[in-house]
């Protein structure tokens, strides 16, 4: 989706279902959302996939999208 | 020269000629209101004040930024150009000083006066000083804005020793803060727990161990006296009501908001400790509507005037108040706030009123695993839960839907509790 995860729109990593993964580093140009901005579904399918996982949110509809960092226990970044 | 009168219908004239809307304050609630407001009504025209330097920044990622963790950019939500391209006036450095309800007018600091249709308080808290001797001296820090996170890391970065006073979801955000820049210190605190009105002991104790794995120490049965300062006029000790004394080059005071409510003088727009709105987010003033954390809003779930204190509910109260600024009734305010901590290993989230009720219930699962809710009248109004988060959709759930619980709370409790374990009407939910 973004040039920032390096994949063109149609690679397969993009259409497959989004996961979470922890991070140290915050990449420059990031979104970084805290866990209290997201909505009361997507906040359970993070905490639910944190800190690696698969997400189950509809990326189309959720406010995170591939390449976002959130502020959790640990930073975990959707990708 | 003979004058013509025109008059004209007020309801026609407030349809064909374009509204003017001023939004006081650029935090969470006022920019998302000035966003509504943009989509709702594209010829409007739309003022946006702050007395801050700077537009929206995420004041729930300062702390993050505070600890060394998060640079500046990303912490950033608008900048300029989000105003020039939705057509808001935006005024920086600009602090409101009066209101004038009747002639629609604000005026600011330095005596320029904003005429309105519809005025929007979006203005928020100031943290509360501590009442003691040299509680103004430098290396003591309170936590509010931006440029407070820059303070207070430039600050801490350097520090040997550090105390922090308030024992709630800001104080525990500066000890975090301490933890993170690996800086020793003590936590005092009034009470034998860490948000004592909202958790018991038992519930606190996994706050404190976290904590004390941090190197910081709860201090209990203390607070301040007094501190004292070297020559320079820089802190060195912090000294509790016993006498006893905590040396410390970094202190950090969460003590609680005073919430805006100076401008509001000399006006009949009531207001207590928050303005006075009612569930559209109105004040007593058909033209003057307020969001956010300055809200003493009619809470139509707790069915009573309550205070939030939280970025999502600031969030939608900007929404919901700019949808009724364009058209009275249109929406109302029905919504379960929630906070959450993410310093610690484990998840902690609060939600609604957890320190109101008559009634509770709590139960520990293990170490770093525990739960509390807060019961009125027989209904969840709010509670907490450490270490897991998945039943926070079915509490919400009961507590938005308002339904009478009496007699089963132990079932709430149960470690994977599901809706239908309640039984007759609530089971029904
Ligand atoms: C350090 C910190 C951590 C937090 N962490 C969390 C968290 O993890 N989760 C959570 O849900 N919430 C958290 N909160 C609370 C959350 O940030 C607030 O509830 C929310 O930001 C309130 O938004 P608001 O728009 O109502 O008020 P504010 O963000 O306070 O905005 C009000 C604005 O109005 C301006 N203003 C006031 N008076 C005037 C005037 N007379 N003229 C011009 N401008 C004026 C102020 O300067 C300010 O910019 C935290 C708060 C802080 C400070």
């Amino acid at each position: 989706m973004s040039s920032k995860d390096g994949q063109s729109p149609s690679s397969p990593a993009v259409t497959a279902p989004p996961t979470v993964a922890p991070v140290t580093d915050v990449p420059p140009g990031a979104r970084v959302h805290h866990f209290d901005e997201l909505s009361e579904r997507t906040q359970h399918a993070l905490a639910t996939a944190s800190p690696a996982g698969r997400l189950d949110i509809d990326t189309t509809t959720s406010r995170l999208s591939r390449g976002d960092i959130v502020v959790f226990t640990d930073y975990v970044r959707v990708q | 020269m003979r004058e013509i009168a025109i008059h004209i219908n007020p309801e026609y004239k407030r349809r064909v000629m374009s509204q003017s809307y001023v939004i006081v304050g650029d935090g969470i609630a006022g920019a998302s209101a000035a966003e509504t407001l943009r989509e709702e009504e594209p010829d409007a025209d739309i003022t946006i004040i702050t007395d801050e330097g700077e537009p929206l920044y995420n004041r729930i990622l300062i702390k993050e930024f505070a600890k060394g963790k998060l640079p500046e950019a990303p912490i950033s939500i608008h900048d300029e150009s989000w105003y020039d391209d939705r057509d808001v006036d935006l005024e920086l450095n600009t602090l409101v000083t009066d209101i004038d309800p009747e002639g629609h007018t604000i005026t600011a600091h330095d005596g320029t006066e904003y005429d309105y249709d519809k005025l929007l308080l979006a203005i928020g808290g100031t943290p509360t000083q501590l009442p003691v001797e040299n509680s103004d001296a430098e290396g003591i820090h309170h936590f509010w804005t931006f440029q407070d996170a820059r303070d207070i890391k430039e600050h801490i970065e350097g520090a040997d020793n550090s105390v922090v006073i308030g024992a709630g979801l800001l104080g525990i955000d500066l000890a975090a803060i301490t933890a993170a820049q690996e800086v020793e210190g003590k936590y005092l605190m009034r009470g034998k727990a860490w948000w004592r009105y909202a958790l018991s002991e038992e519930g606190a104790e996994i706050i404190h161990e976290a904590l004390r794995e941090r190197n910081v120490e709860p201090v209990f049965d203390s607070g301040v006296d007094h501190f004292e300062v070297d020559d320079d006029d820089r802190v060195t000790t912090a000294v509790d009501p016993n006498g006893d004394r905590y040396d410390a080059d970094f202190v950090g005071i969460a003590i609680g908001l005073n919430f805006n409510t100076e401008i509001l003088g000399g006006t009949d727009i009531e207001y207590d400790n928050g303005i006075y709105t009612d569930e559209f987010m109105r004040t007593n003033h058909d033209d003057i509507f307020a969001a956010g954390d300055i809200t003493e809003f009619h809470d139509l779930i707790l069915g009573d005037r309550a205070q939030n204190g939280a970025w999502g509910s600031a969030k939608e109260q900007g929404t919901i108040a700019a949808k009724n600024m364009v058209d009275y009734g249109s929406e109302e305010f029905r919504w379960v706030s929630s906070y959450s901590i993410t310093h610690f290993d484990f998840p902690f989230l609060s939600f609604g009123h957890p320190t109101l009720g008559d009634d509770h219930v709590e139960a520990k699962y293990s170490d770093t695993e525990w739960r509390r809710l807060a019961i009125k009248d027989g209904k969840i109004v709010g509670g907490v839960l450490i270490g897991d988060l998945s039943p926070q959709t079915k509490y919400k759930k009961l507590m938005r839907e308002q339904v009478d619980v009496s007699g089963q709370k132990e079932i709430l409790v149960k470690q994977d509790f599901q809706l239908d374990d309640l039984e007759g009407a609530a089971a029904e939910q």
